[in-house]
């Protein structure tokens, strides 16, 4: 049956062949690679599929050789199928859902909440919570008057209770940030079981879709916001008299001269999120892909072994 | 030959079979732990709201021990909104995972409040999650065909079709009554599980019977199918091949194409959009001439028309003044919102109607709305949201438009929330 050519051969031939086929079925992702913005980041995850996808020929050559019947296979690969692309993620899901005691937002929030009360209220200069600041600047400038201050105290009390709030929303921000940031790479790890899964963390990281990129973006975006409120808050303490600014409610006069001039507005700075560097994404796909192409590898073995079965 | 004495001898026949007792095997094992997965994710909902029923409680009463103004009150108090896992959910999470259940409003503008997204783990939320209407729906069918697409063509190869048939009688009835006893066999492995599940957390048995009969059912129609390819005169390979492209084809490719179709033929206002609208109209009311806001808020009030009076900057500042504008804030995304809600309902209704294409997500709609898990009952948990918050509203608007003075007591009168 062989006609000389031997069982690995065979098997490699047949692998190279469906290798061929998966190409077929990658080449609308390749056209769109190419035509993409960032051909390389397209070109790389069209490869990372083409290993995965390999991964999976290689699977069919190996339960094709190794059972006989027809059915027998298609049974075996279904089976396979099952457990590794439906069941192990999910299940691997509930279990880190369930182990990882992941506080629900609300409940940090509470937390959050309380921990907030104890800061005080910055939009009164008033509030004890500030009385220290207060004695500071007045003990600094030799004053007894908030109105003989040559800042504004209601600007400065704001831009301090902004700085404590913002630290202390960011300490719970960062907890639990690297709380779904170690559930994410605990799951990455179950890629060991599951193709599937590795082919799914690559792609989204190489696409700079991934959670890590998601939490980068809501940091800045927390800075940007910080850096505005603060400006607006320098504003408030240095370009807006005291006097003024206490008698904004007594007539619509008032309220119209304890203002700052709209401009102020500009320094809210132009951001646009900008994903990593393809050569940082790369380097934090390798796990995944090390999965990926250990996966490939030991099926291309298998592949091998079992041509050397294969009887002529 | 009698029918039970044929039922008989199938379930010795099937009882000596290696790959029927281990497919029946996998069976258990897999609802087994689905359903242990789904107990497990009902109770840690359970305890995490007692926790924080718990913790609003003590959060509110202390932040209302402080307050000596109306105003303040509702500013600095929050009210938990929840839904509670159904003794059922165990079974079908459906929503639970991607949709909010818990909310803690207060009584400013609510579009605000309303649509945050649930924020569990995004990966967690991106994979998805075994529970038992997954099993049932996706994976029961796979086993059972694996058990059934071989029943004649085995025996077709093992020579002893013919044989079976000449000695069985009536050929059809053989087997049918193979057919039966392997299905029902495999619904007994699938639903053991869910009824201990249902014991354990004391579900009604009316649903449990429905949510049997729908999987019994199930079950049969993929019997009859696998049956009827079986029958065909074709190889086995052949006749399984076929059998996995139909549930590939009901599985996923009808019920993804139904979805991509509906969502492009109901298209939904942002979240975002109702959001940052809401966001801006709250916003600029602070420029805006008193009246700007105090008519609109009349229109829907007119039952406050007489102490709506909002003094010019007089050098205070009035909470009837900003609530006002909280509200109109809302009516101002009214409509909007309105068409971002029933384009999820109208959505949700095609996607029943499509289901009847499909059986496994027919299957798995069908044990979500047993469970109230379903798009459906996020709907109904959001109305009661809102409707709490209106009457959060109605208690305030009149301390606050009547003038009422402040008085701890009548805290006590605060509306409360009542889960369904």
């Amino acid at each position: 049956m062989l006609q000389g050519v031997s069982g690995p051969a065979l098997l490699v031939g047949k692998l190279m062949a469906l290798v061929l086929l998966t190409l077929l079925l990658l080449l609308p992702l390749l056209v769109t690679a190419a035509i993409s913005e960032s051909a390389a980041a397209g070109l790389t995850i069209t490869a990372t599929y083409l290993i995965y996808l390999g991964v999976w020929a290689a699977i069919t050559i190996v339960v094709s050789a190794v059972l006989q019947k027809r059915s027998s296979v298609l049974v075996a690969l279904t089976a396979t199928w099952l457990v590794t692309c439906l069941l192990v993620p999910s299940i691997a899901v509930d279990a880190e859902a369930r182990s990882t005691a992941h506080v629900g937002k609300i409940e940090s929030d509470l937390r959050l909440l309380t921990d907030l009360r104890k800061l005080g209220d910055g939009h009164n200069a008033n509030d004890p919570a500030f009385a220290r600041l207060r004695d500071n600047l007045f003990a600094q400038y030799d004053v007894s008057d908030p109105a003989d201050l040559p800042v504004n105290l209601r600007g400065v009390v704001a831009a301090y209770s902004e700085a404590e709030l913002t630290e202390t929303m960011n300490r719970y921000a960062e907890e639990r940030m690297t709380v779904e940031a170690n559930q994410s790479q605990r799951l990455a790890r179950i890629g060991w079981l599951s193709p599937a899964l590795a082919v799914g963390f690559s792609s989204r990281v190489i696409a700079g879709t991934d959670i890590s990129h998601y939490h980068r973006f809501l940091r800045e975006t927390e800075a940007l916001r910080f850096d505005f409120v603060q400006g607006l808050n320098k504003a408030h303490a240095e370009d807006l008299d005291y006097t003024l600014d206490i008698n904004r409610n007594k007539s619509e006069e008032d309220g119209q001269r304890a203002r700052v001039s709209s401009d102020t507005w500009a320094v809210l700075d132009e951001n646009r999120f900008t994903p990593a560097t393809l050569s940082e994404r790369w380097q934090k796909a390798v796990p995944t892909l090390t999965m990926l192409t250990a996966w490939l590898l030991l099926l291309i073995a298998g592949v091998w072994i079992s041509g050397r079965r294969l009887k002529p | 030959m009698s029918a039970s004495h044929a039922v008989v001898r199938e379930i010795r026949f099937m009882l000596r079979d290696r790959a029927v007792l281990v497919a029946l095997l996998f069976t258990l094992v897999l609802s087994s732990v689905a359903v242990v997965g789904g107990l497990s994710e009902v109770r840690y909902q359970r305890a995490t709201l007692d926790r924080l029923l718990i913790a609003d409680t003590a959060d509110r009463e202390d932040a209302l021990s402080h307050q000596t103004d109306w105003g303040s009150a509702a500013y600095y108090s929050f009210h938990l909104a929840y839904d509670p896992p159904s003794n059922f959910a165990y079974a079908a999470l459906g929503q639970r995972d991607s949709a909010r259940w818990k909310h803690r409003v207060r009584m400013l503008a609510l579009e605000g409040q309303i649509d945050e997204r649930a924020a569990g783990s995004p990966v967690v939320a991106l994979i998805g999650r075994f529970d038992f209407s997954f099993f049932a729906a996706f994976v029961l069918p796979l086993v059972l065909i694996a058990l059934l697409y071989d029943l004649r063509s085995s025996e077709r190869s093992a020579g002893r079709h013919n044989l079976l048939e000449a000695t069985a009688g009536a050929a059809g009835r053989l087997w049918r009554v193979r057919v039966l006893v392997r299905g029902v066999a495999l619904f007994i492995a699938a639903i053991v599980p869910l009824i201990v599940g249902g014991v354990i957390s004391e579900t009604a048995m009316a649903t449990l019977a429905a949510a049997s009969g729908l999987v019994l059912v199930y079950v049969l129609f993929w019997s009859v199918v696998a049956y009827r390819f079986s029958s065909v005169e074709e190889s086995s390979g052949y006749i399984l091949a076929s059998l996995i492209g139909v549930w590939a084809l009901l599985a996923i490719v009808v019920p993804t194409g139904a979805r991509i179709v509906i969502d492009t033929a109901v298209a939904l206002p942002a979240g975002s959009e109702i959001l940052l609208t809401q966001r801006e109209a709250v916003n600029d009311a602070w420029d805006l001439p008193e009246s700007a806001t105090m008519e609109p808020f009349i229109e829907r009030h007119p039952e406050y028309a007489e102490d709506a009076y909002v003094p010019h900057r007089d050098g205070g500042f009035e909470w009837k003044w900003y609530y006002a504008f909280q509200q109109v804030g809302d009516q101002k995304v009214e409509a909007l919102s309105q068409a971002y809600r029933s384009g999820r309902m109208r959505r949700d209704q095609m996607a029943n109607v499509a289901a009847w294409l499909a059986p496994p997500a027919l299957l798995e709609r069908l044990l979500q709305r047993l469970a109230g898990t379903d798009a459906r009952a996020t709907l109904g948990y959001e109305q009661q949201v809102r409707d709490f918050h209106a009457a959060l509203r109605r208690y305030y608007y009149e301390k606050l438009f009547k003038q009422m003075p402040f008085n701890q007591e009548a805290l006590s009168e605060l509306p409360e929330f009542e889960p369904r």
